[in-house]
């Protein structure tokens, strides 16, 4: 029989092989079977598909037949009108969803985590998550309606107070990001702090109490034991997050999008289903979407590195 | 014993083959086809939400099948658009026996990926099939199609076969005639009331000036809605807002032709120029611009939802819809709408642009297909007279009865008409009634004059009271028409030694642009957005399609639709 000494105690354990731990506990590997297919139906094999970004795509020889053409959609792109308007839109909403909006859950988390009726705390919750099921297109059509030129509630509100209750808000490209931060923050901050309650909750009680001994009051002991105490999984949330920042999300985008904002809110993923989808360009629209991914990638990969280095905290 | 055994059953089996020949004979008509289903997959919507319960259980098409033995099964897939599920669908290599598809002419999205499915053989050769057909042989007479769907669609020289047919091709062309039973009167309508209040002709609101002051004066007049709230002078589209209706309300500021939709024209130095390349969209924009500081147009003109735009149009919110036809339940229900103009386009008429002949949908046989020329010997048979009776009006004795040689509705199909009885058309009849009922067999058919053919433009025309009022619009504000020939300039986009240019052409959307540039904050940005366009378009070698226009014009006039 294997045998491993445990580096952190220095007790030695005994390992049975590991076909023999699966053959023990069949069932339990049996319950991992759906999702080992999962990922690998709909997150590895779609991978190969981004060969299509090297290919002439033809309906009749399908993927791997089609003819090769090189870099041809790389350097298309690159040397496209649009190119760098939709990379730094693209960027300037992703550094919105995935960096600005990142503390608030965390904020919502806290706050929550103080307070001390339970019910109250419950009901609280309820209301903060539910705006994470509705879809977006509920949520972009209630938008619509609420900042409607004349008879939308913001612009009735404005015009009462003796103001221009005219402003179209949704083809003003200045009001956009503004929009879209509030709208993504009302949608998905309770659900965000879901996972940080949970690592709340098991940070260790004593540390509260000897914080509270040694003089601490709420706020220090938020400041001094429960930040500290959820770190590793706020690590872990901003560095999956940065991996994100080079997409923008499609579905919110491509409905908030009017011919008023567009030169703000036309972004990579719009641009790859209006090309791809629309104008039949597959191999164009994949070439976009593999840099979206290498980008991506290559930032996931740099800020768990800095994050090892700097705060011990990694995804691997 | 034994011979007189054999003689007996001689006699017997003689006598079953006499009896069995007859029945067999009735079993199957001239027009029999075969003993089949077809699958078709159809991307166009107004299929999609006509498509009976069970397609092969209506009585029209029980009668198509007792006829020619087909039953068909049609699928429609509903998606962002129909385009969009046509390129998913090709892209996946997942085609059934037959496609149908929008394609009015080649300037439409659908048309550049039809093309390439065909120049890729995932569509059957039909040409051998045509030219042995009842109706389909027509399309190979000279001057038969329109020049667009002979040259660009049908008959392309950079095809090796036939591969996409067009649809609703009419028999003559009539397009410069004018018969109220048979006209689409479309563009803006404005309330009768508010016409009544100012004393005004709406016909002769002809000029932009006209227009404009129109507008300022229902702005003025204090005119309410059925909610009590103030109209907009103008308001969207019925069918939701879109930039498509510029076309009729900045008529005198479009370069391109009238009623063409093109963005191209051909400037007095003979030079090919797009609408941004001339002044005439700062005018466009400064236009729509004016209308919006003065509080003239509904803000969500270009933006607003098909289910509120229907909304703002019923309670009477606008006092212009600026685009609807009388063919629309909201014009014909009543008497509260009348045309309004139409103005004239910056040559000074107002006469509505037509090309000839036109055509309108496409379908395709997969090459997949098992004996493709049973399919298209049962679409060309839907197009035969007896067909197209049968598509049209369904099931003789049913809905309806034979009168002088025409088919005529009876009283019940045309009670259920009249009352918009969807059940009745789609389901328990199960035919096209004008298009009111089963979409797909008006669609899919071809050949047409129903007023030759039937004695009436469309079933129930000369009895049905539902669309009195529809060609009473018709029969007093007539409209002239004037013929301007040739392609639009944006079909040659599609030739070979362009597609470089096409694809980064296709990527520009003037239409977002012009809408941006109507809310641009100052007129320095106005100036910009215009100018980044101009910008995008020579970036995407507009100069190159523009001077390969300019010599397709200067060899033939009559092959680009300019104005002349």
């Amino acid at each position: 029989m294997k045998k491993k000494r445990s580096t952190v105690t220095g007790i030695t354990v005994e390992y049975e092989p590991l076909w023999r731990r699966m053959l023990n506990c069949w069932p339990l590997y049996l319950l991992l079977v759906p999702a080992i297919v999962y990922y690998i139906l709909i997150c590895y094999v779609p991978i190969a598909g981004n060969v299509l970004a090297f290919k002439d795509y033809s309906f009749r020889l399908g993927i791997w037949g089609s003819p090769w053409v090189g870099m041809r959609y790389f350097e298309m792109f690159f040397n496209s009108y649009d190119c760098w308007r939709l990379i730094l839109n693209t960027l300037h909403i992703g550094f919105i969803k995935c960096i600005l909006e990142f503390p608030f859950a965390i904020i919502l988390a806290l706050l929550l985590n103080e307070i001390r009726a339970p019910k109250f705390k419950r009901v609280t919750q309820t209301i903060t998550y539910l705006p994470h099921f509705l879809s977006s297109v509920i949520i972009v059509t209630m938008m619509q309606r609420i900042l409607a030129p004349n008879t939308g509630v913001l612009n009735q509100v404005i015009a009462g107070l003796g103001g221009d209750g005219s402003t179209f808000w949704l083809m003003q490209a200045s009001a956009f990001h503004e929009i879209l931060f509030g709208m993504d923050i009302w949608r998905n901050i309770g659900w965000d702090s879901i996972i940080y309650l949970a690592a709340i909750s098991s940070v260790d009680q004593e540390l509260y109490e000897a914080a509270s001994m040694d003089g601490c009051n709420r706020l220090g002991q938020v400041w001094h034991v429960t930040l500290p105490g959820i770190r590793p999984t706020i690590g872990l949330l901003f560095i999956m997050g940065v991996g994100g920042l080079l997409s923008s999300g499609f579905e919110q985008m491509w409905l908030l999008r009017t011919p008023g904002n567009m030169s703000v809110a036309d972004t990579l993923d719009v641009y790859v289903v209006r090309v791809g989808l629309q104008q039949a360009q597959f191999g164009y629209a994949s070439a976009i979407g593999l840099i979206q991914g290498l980008v991506g990638l290559f930032l996931v990969v740099t800020t768990n590195a800095l994050s090892k280095k700097f705060t011990e905290v990694g995804l691997w | 014993m034994k011979s007189t055994k054999r003689f007996l059953a001689a006699v017997l089996a003689a006598m079953m083959l006499l009896v069995c020949v007859p029945a067999m004979a009735e079993e199957q008509p001239d027009s029999f086809i075969a003993d089949r289903t077809i699958v078709v997959q159809a991307y166009v919507d107004d299929i999609g939400y006509t498509l009976p319960d069970d397609f092969n259980a209506t009585p029209t098409m029980q009668k198509i099948t007792e006829l020619t033995g087909i039953k068909l099964e049609v699928r429609y897939t509903p998606g962002d658009s129909d385009a969009t599920v046509l390129a998913s669908q090709l892209a996946a290599g997942n085609i059934p026996d037959v496609i149908v598809s929008y394609l009015d002419n080649s300037t439409r999205p659908e048309f550049p990926i039809l093309l390439k499915a065909a120049q890729e053989g995932m569509f059957a050769d039909v040409s051998e099939y045509m030219a042995n057909s009842q109706v389909y042989v027509k399309y190979m007479e000279e001057g038969y199609l329109p020049d667009d769907a002979y040259n660009n669609i049908t008959f392309r020289d950079d095809l090796d076969g036939v591969y996409l047919m067009q649809l609703n091709i009419p028999t003559t062309d009539t397009s410069l005639q004018y018969i109220p039973e048979e006209e689409y009167v479309g563009g803006m309508y404005i309330q009768k009331r508010i016409v009544d209040e100012l004393g005004i002709d709406p016909t002769t609101i002809n000029t932009m000036d006209d227009f404009y002051n129109l507008l300022v004066a229902i702005r003025d007049g204090g005119f309410t809605d059925d909610n009590g709230n103030p109209v907009y002078p103008l308001g969207p589209k019925y069918w939701g807002g879109s930039v498509d209706a510029l076309n009729y309300i900045t008529t005198g500021f479009n370069w391109g032709v009238k009623d063409k939709g093109d963005v191209y024209n051909i400037d007095e130095n003979g030079n090919v120029l797009h609408e941004a390349e001339t002044d005439y969209v700062y005018e466009k924009i400064n236009f729509v611009r004016k209308l919006l500081a003065e509080n003239l147009i509904n803000p969500e003109f270009f933006t607003m939802d098909a289910t509120r735009a229907e909304e703002v149009s019923k309670t009477k919110n606008s006092a212009i819809i600026a685009d609807v036809h009388n063919y629309e339940e909201i014009i014909y229900g009543s008497e509260d709408w009348v045309p309004l103009g139409p103005l004239n386009d910056r040559t000074g008429s107002n006469a509505e642009v037509v090309s000839g002949k036109s055509g309108r949908g496409c379908w395709a046989i997969s090459s997949e297909a098992e004996n493709p020329e049973e399919i298209f010997a049962f679409f060309d048979w839907l197009s035969t007279k007896e067909g197209q009776m049968i598509a049209q009006y369904g099931v003789e004795g049913l809905s309806y009865e034979m009168v002088d040689g025409n088919p005529r509705l009876t009283e019940e199909a045309l009670e259920h008409i009249n009352v918009g009885d969807e059940d009745y058309m789609i389901n328990q009849i199960g035919a096209a009634f004008g298009g009111s009922g089963n979409y797909f067999f008006e669609f899919m058919l071809t050949d047409r004059d129903n007023t030759v053919n039937y004695g009436e433009s469309r079933p129930g025309a000369s009895a049905s009271t539902t669309f009195a009022r529809s060609v009473e619009i018709a029969e007093e504000y007539p409209v002239e028409k004037r013929l301007v020939t040739g392609l639009q300039a944006s079909a040659y986009l599609s030739v070979d030694e362009l597609a470089d240019v096409k694809v980064q052409m296709d990527l520009l959307n003037y239409n977002e642009t012009l809408v941006q540039a109507c809310f641009a904050s100052s007129d320095e940005e106005v100036t910009a957005i215009i100018e980044s366009f101009r910008a995008q378009l020579k970036s995407a070698g507009i100069e190159r399609f523009e001077q390969y226009v300019k010599e397709v014009y200067e060899a033939d006039p009559d092959a680009v639709c300019f104005y002349k």
